[in-house]
């Protein structure tokens, strides 16, 4: 089975590369070397140990493809943001035009759609800002840039305006074989600021395997929020690797919302490469029915006087399957370096479950380091003294988690993502309060 | 209004309660005290609902009502009103907010109209007043960082919100200064009635300086084993509680 699916894979890629109308071949067939030295993670893979994604990829994967505007039939817009903004619909991995807003001149982004480069003009973006770092050597990496064809490339300068960039990545593809990959670029120069909001949505009849990989260049002194909101009701299997490379003197704060999703497994890399710089990971994750919800985060101290904080919160009902694995890295010479981490999760059922798990490797000596993970139900004595109160048991416990989910919330500057996710989270923890 | 009989509650297969039998009418203060161990808070929470505490023996009637019958928030909207001895603290969760939640459902219960924002916020102010309550307090996380006399009159403030008709105060003298022990029972002075009750569960005469009972009870090994009027706490306070204990083994022979 597992030797089969490389086999696959080998061939799909094969024919992929004969129709040359993806990224520049020797990119392409580097990347394809190195995912064959790893392969396809089967049931021994440490990375992937509560997360079978063996057992859902397709049998017969097919690519993608090339279509018109893949929404010009479709009678959707799930905007985010009512205000001037800049927003970016992408259905099954392709743009739609007929949804997006992008041309805002004022604006002052450089926008880019990988689909209507050349294979030249990709070929030099690719040189000028692809310098793709994979930490722990994740396949999926290495397939995303095997397939490599359609995605979005954005660049901010100091000049540019601050206005958000949202980016809706819409599932609507049925077929269980279907395989999509999608390439999400950021570049921020010197001194610019950014917010981007990734959100990835799908409906109930959705299906096939998802391989989405945002790479965020955070240049000297840059400063970017970045939101990315999952609430997938499909059965696609949604695979996400986010790297962000820091330089110098950068702040980025990661907002990770993981609402529902049958297979849903994030892999967000922080790459501090220079001095001074700073890293809010923020994450909160519901896990219902019989979702699959699998957080791995990477902190990689390289340089001195860098300071990152972690914090995400869980919850796990019904059947639910959470996992979160926290890496640090502490490299020999990142000395000074400040690192925390906490992971908290409340489980509401027997049957559901979750997987923590603190992996901290330190080689440098002059460094503060802490994590903590707790897991529990929630707490009787709250939970009785609001009931004395006279709350109904189930608003009591609405209220108590609300307020453990508030905290991550709360930490969102962008306030139109803030009402959006302070109203379904609501919503799904069954909190109706008018204030 | 209440009537307890023979009541009898465990927890983990250890009798806490030994069968106790105690009368409280509409407009009466009664008085719990007794040595530390000897069952008042025990008591407070059985009657306010605690789930981990076995009833095994015994009745407890409400106004007429089953009180056993009742789920913790069915007694709050019955009118019962227990001030705990160790308020929790709730991260995320402003007293205002959870407040005013806990009122309109109260009110629903009761079939009266809810509060809006506007008649609550005026309602809140009055009580504040009363409990001379820091508006800043109430826009913080429900008691996170209170001090432990914040935090009593904290309970003393939602008292005074909700209310209750018998409020069942344990312990809430202890950690306040004279100062805030004054503004504490003078909150519940005037919020006495001739249709509300209080039972004051303490094990110091102090606050009953402030707050007359009508009755004074004590509590020993789970059982009232001496009622008597306010004359009884002053004797308590001065003779302490070895006579009691003293007295009560000797019936047990
Ligand atoms: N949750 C509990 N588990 C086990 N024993 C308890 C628990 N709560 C109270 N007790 C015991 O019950 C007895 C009465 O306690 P309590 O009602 O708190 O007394 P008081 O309030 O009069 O000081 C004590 O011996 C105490 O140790
Ligand atoms: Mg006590």
């Amino acid at each position: 089975m597992e030797l089969s699916l490389n086999q696959v894979l080998k061939d799909l890629f094969e024919k992929h590369q004969k129709q040359n109308n993806g990224a520049p071949a020797a990119y392409a067939e580097q990347a394809f070397e190195r995912f064959m030295k790893t392969g396809f993670p089967d049931r021994k893979s440490e990375e992937y140990k509560y997360f079978p994604v063996h057992r859902h990829f397709p049998e017969s994967p097919l690519l993608a493809e090339k279509v018109e505007d893949p929404g010009a039939h479709l009678v959707f817009s799930p905007k985010l943001d009512d205000r001037e903004a800049i927003h970016l619909v992408f259905i099954d991995g392709r743009l739609s035009e007929k949804h997006s807003s992008r041309d805002l001149p004022e604006a002052g982004l450089e926008i880019k759609h990988l689909n209507q480069l050349s294979s030249t003009e990709l070929r030099e973006l690719l040189e000028d800002h692809l310098d793709t770092y994979n930490v722990n050597n994740d396949p999926f990496i290495e397939l995303n840039s095997s397939f490599l064809r359609d995605g979005i490339f954005i660049k901010t300068s100091k000049k540019s305006s601050t206005l958000p960039v949202y980016c809706y990545y819409i599932t609507s593809a049925e077929d269980v074989n279907s395989f999509r990959n999608f390439r999400t670029i950021m570049v921020l120069e010197q001194d610019s600021r950014a917010e981007l909001a990734e959100y990835f949505f799908s409906e109930e009849n959705a299906g096939g395997f998802e391989n989405f990989f945002t790479e965020v260049y955070a240049g000297k002194g840059s400063r970017l929020n970045l939101y990315r909101i999952q609430h997938k009701r499909g059965k696609e299997v949604l695979l996400n690797n986010i790297n962000i490379y820091q330089k110098e003197n950068s702040l980025v704060n990661s907002f990770t919302f993981s609402l529902s999703g049958k297979m849903l497994r994030n892999n967000l890399n922080f790459l501090l490469e220079e001095e001074n710089c700073e890293s809010h990971l923020y994450g909160f994750y519901f896990v219902d029915g019989d979702d699959v919800i699998d957080n791995h985060t990477t902190v990689d101290h390289q340089k001195p006087n860098c300071f990152s904080n972690e914090n995400y919160k869980g919850i796990l009902d019904k059947n639910g399957k959470g996992i979160f694995n926290g890496k640090i890295y502490v490299r020999q010479n990142a000395q000074k370096t400040n690192a925390f981490q906490s992971n908290k999760n409340i489980v509401l059922t027997d049957s559901a479950t979750i997987n923590t798990k603190p992996q901290l490797e330190i080689w440098a000596d002059d460094v503060k380091c802490s994590h903590g993970a707790t897991t529990g139900q929630l707490d009787n004595h709250q939970l009785f003294y609001l009931r004395s109160r006279g709350l109904d048991e189930r608003t009591a416990k609405a209220l108590l988690l609300h307020a453990f989910a508030f905290e991550i919330i709360d930490k969102i500057e962008l306030d139109p993502v803030k009402d959006y996710l302070t109203k379904v989270i609501n919503k799904l923890l069954g909190y109706q309060f008018d204030n | 209004m209440l009537i307890i009989k023979n009541l009898k509650a465990s927890i983990e297969n250890n009798e806490i309660l030994n069968g106790i039998d105690l009368e409280v009418n509409a407009g009466e203060v009664h008085a719990i005290m007794g040595p530390n161990g000897s069952g008042k808070s025990t008591l407070a929470s059985v009657l306010a609902g605690r789930e981990e505490f076995e009833v095994t023996d015994g009745t407890i009637v409400f106004e007429g009502k089953d009180l056993m019958e009742m789920e913790p928030e069915e007694r709050a909207k019955e009118g019962i009103f227990m001030a705990f001895q160790y308020p929790v603290e709730i991260p995320g969760v402003s007293t205002t907010n959870f407040l005013k939640t806990a009122l309109n459902q109260i009110r629903e219960y009761r079939g009266l109209q809810p509060l809006d924002a506007v008649s609550f916020l005026t309602h809140l102010r009055e009580k504040m007043k009363l409990v001379e309550m820091d508006q800043s307090l109430l826009s913080r996380a429900l008691n996170e960082g209170f001090s432990g006399g914040e935090k009593k009159r904290n309970e003393i403030f939602q008292m005074a919100v909700l209310e209750p008709k018998l409020s069942i105060l344990d312990e809430t003298d202890s950690g306040l200064d004279i100062d805030a022990l004054k503004i504490v029972a003078n909150g519940v002075n005037q919020l006495r009635s001739k249709d509300k009750a209080v039972i004051v569960v303490t094990h110091y005469q102090r606050l009953l300086n402030f707050i007359i009972p009508d009755f004074v009870h004590v509590l020993y090994q789970g059982k009232i084993v001496k009622s008597g009027t306010r004359e009884l706490a002053l004797e308590l306070e001065e003779k302490g509680y070895d006579w009691i204990k003293e007295e009560y083994k000797s019936t047990l022979v």
